[in-house]
């Protein structure tokens, strides 16, 4: 009974948080991580893949997390 | 009389229309198309896998163009990911925890929501990790979620081993060797199983040498992770 499904679910949270709040200019681009042009011929390194998932999370996440957060806030305090 | 039965169809067209908003029944429907020969045949490759020689699934004929249309379904090819060993594993699993509990007289009915939820959480852990690295290393095999779900819910039937030696009141030492040896069978299985799923072999023009060895060292990888998995359940 070492982690039930909420808190899985939860840890997926943070660990999404905490891709969505990497700064592109801040800190992205310093180490190298910056947005690339995409390979049209698919066959891409894991750091692209990587840098493209992280790009992603960003853009796409962005608005949902705030749903989602407010929802595991309220759960956490009601229930938790 | 005519009356009831009337309403008991109604009922039974409500619940059915209902079911199939949310499950899609025609998915479902082949990994539970199972006889009693498979199941027996695949608990036995389960147990002990290291004999078994052909891993590849049977793939299905029209019968009047000769396209290939999906695979044989379980009752007919013991290499098809089923649905019905996963779920019974993880049912009786629950259950046999529960017992070991009663037998040193732990037991209350909070034991049974937390044991599911946790074996759960594995193998959503287990899906989201492979999901995860399938994405990273690029591979375009389209595998059913499905699929995906069915071999990483067949470790339950080497825990449900695991667990009975337990509870017999084994020596330790039997225990451990039991569970390394479930453990060892259940990540050769999926080792084996899951080659066809991330090494396809039609696209092996494609990929490069050293893609290929990467992939490799996924699988080596994720049936290591197994015993971790298992070691948590237990």
């Amino acid at each position: 009974m070492a982690i039930g499904i909420f808190g899985l679910l939860e840890v997926m949270l943070i660990f999404i948080n905490a891709i969505a709040i990497l700064n592109e200019d801040r800190f992205l681009a310093k180490i190298g991580w910056g947005r690339q042009v995409a390979d049209p011929y698919g066959q891409e390194s894991i750091k692209a893949r990587l840098v493209n998932l992280i790009s992603a999370v960003r853009t796409l996440m962005r608005i949902p997390l705030i749903g989602l957060n407010i929802v595991a806030i309220l759960y956490l305090v009601i229930l938790g | 009389m005519q009356f009831g039965r009337s309403a008991v169809m109604a009922g039974q067209e409500y619940v059915e229309q209902n079911l199939n908003r949310w499950v899609n029944r025609a998915a479902l429907q082949p990994y539970f198309n199972v006889s009693n020969s498979y199941v027996v045949n695949k608990l036995k490759l389960l147990v002990f896998p290291w004999r078994h020689k052909l891993w590849t699934r049977i793939l299905k004929r029209s019968e009047t163009t000769g396209e290939t249309i999906g695979y044989l379904a379980p009752r007919d090819d013991i290499n098809a990911p089923d649905l019905y060993i996963p779920v019974m594993a993880f049912v009786t699993y629950v259950l046999l925890v529960a017992i070991s509990a009663g037998t040193s007289n732990k037991f209350s009915p909070e034991i049974l929501g937390p044991t599911a939820s946790s074996a759960l959480a594995v193998i959503i852990l287990e899906f989201t990790i492979i999901k995860l690295c399938v994405y990273v290393l690029n591979i375009t095999s389209d595998v059913p979620i499905l699929d995906l779900l069915a071999y990483s819910g067949y470790k339950f039937v080497g825990i449900i081993v695991s667990i009975m030696v337990q509870l017999s009141k084994a020596p330790s030492s039997v225990f451990w060797s039991v569970f390394l040896y479930t453990g060892a069978a259940t990540g050769f299985f999926l080792l084996r199983s899951l080659r066809y799923v991330i090494l396809p072999e039609a696209s092996a023009g494609t990929v490069l040498p050293p893609q290929r060895k990467r992939r490799i060292h996924f699988l080596i990888c994720l049936s290591v992770l197994q015993f971790g998995f298992m070691w948590i359940l237990v």
